[in-house]
């Protein structure tokens, strides 16, 4: 029971730092845009 | 960027910090939480000036423009130290570290409450089904929910635990408006100093003198502590923060082995 709530909570956390990653690339992404007229 | 470096480098960190909490869990039921905590901030500091040194960092690396910022990040990360030291010595190892993870969960909902971060459905279903999952690990602790009799020292060591999981989470959510004008050095330093300072101010409410076993223990442990957070800072530095985060989760498989070997800790049914 233990190992299946922890798995849980590992699961929830792996894709919270996936989908910060994919926000933060498409940060990026728009800031590179926006560089070139200031 | 070399990834592969700075996963080892992490994964490093995370036995070095299982460890460390081993031997803090061997002395936790004699050693109150907050002289733990005194050991274990006073002497990483000593390894973490050495390795600023050395990287040439002593200097202007510990420049700070936010005392009082270090401060405040100082008492909610000494507070949830001292919660999840003291949460050591009622539940097993591989409990604490599980109940540990709500911390992430809890800082996606801190960060949208206090900085204002965008919250959108993806990462609210994710930490609700993360919390699912805490209440599932608490839930043979909890009377209600197990529908037994539970030992009131489990419910509590649970409830502490979960405690120093919510500090800790407003911990970090102030370590991200901090980061903003200060250093990483200068952040791990002085957490360390007011970490030893905070936990000083406790000594009038029960420390204990040590056995000569206990104390080589908890030196060795803030000796750990301290290197841990040599292997952790570095590795961040190798790699996106995102390549590496997802291996903190390999404590599990450290805390479910030391537990088994070390401590004769039963998988609670």
């Amino acid at each position: 029971m233990m190992l299946g709530g922890a798995a849980l909570v590992i699961l929830a956390g792996v894709l919270i730092i996936w989908r910060e990653r994919k926000l933060g690339l498409e940060r990026a992404r728009q800031r590179k845009a926006m560089t070139p007229q200031g | 960027m070399r990834p592969l470096r700075g996963i080892i480098l992490k994964l490093i960190s995370v036995v070095i910090f299982i460890v460390m909490a081993s031997l803090i869990k061997a002395v936790a039921r004699h050693v109150p939480a907050g002289e733990t905590v005194f050991f274990r901030a006073l002497f990483a500091l000593p390894v973490i000036v050495v390795w600023l040194a050395l990287r040439r960092e002593l200097g202007v690396g510990l420049i700070t423009h936010n005392p009082i910022g270090h401060v405040w990040r100082g008492l909610l990360g000494t507070t949830a130290m001292g919660l999840g030291f003291a949460g050591l010595g009622y539940l097993p190892l591989p409990e604490v570290t599980a109940l540990g993870y709500a911390s992430p969960l809890l800082t996606v909902i801190f960060a949208a409450m206090f900085l204002g971060e965008e919250v959108r459905a993806f990462r609210i279903s994710a930490v609700g089904l993360g919390l699912v999952g805490v209440l599932i690990v608490l839930a043979p602790r909890l009377s209600l929910a197990s529908g037994a009799a539970v030992g009131q020292v489990e419910t509590l060591g649970a409830i502490v635990v979960l405690g120093g999981a919510v500090f800790s989470a407003l911990a970090q959510v102030f370590v991200r408006k901090l980061v903003l004008a200060e250093t990483t050095a200068a952040i791990v330093f002085y957490f360390m100093l007011t970490a030893s300072v905070l936990s000083l101010c406790t000594l009038p409410f029960g420390w204990v003198i040590p056995t000569a076993t206990e104390a080589v223990l908890l030196v060795l442990a803030g000796l750990l502590g301290g290197v841990g957070q040599v292997f952790l800072t570095s590795s961040y530095r190798e790699a996106d923060a995102s390549v590496i985060a997802p291996f903190e989760y390999a404590s599990m498989i450290f805390a479910l082995a030391i537990g088994y070997v070390v401590f004769d800790e039963v998988r609670p049914a």
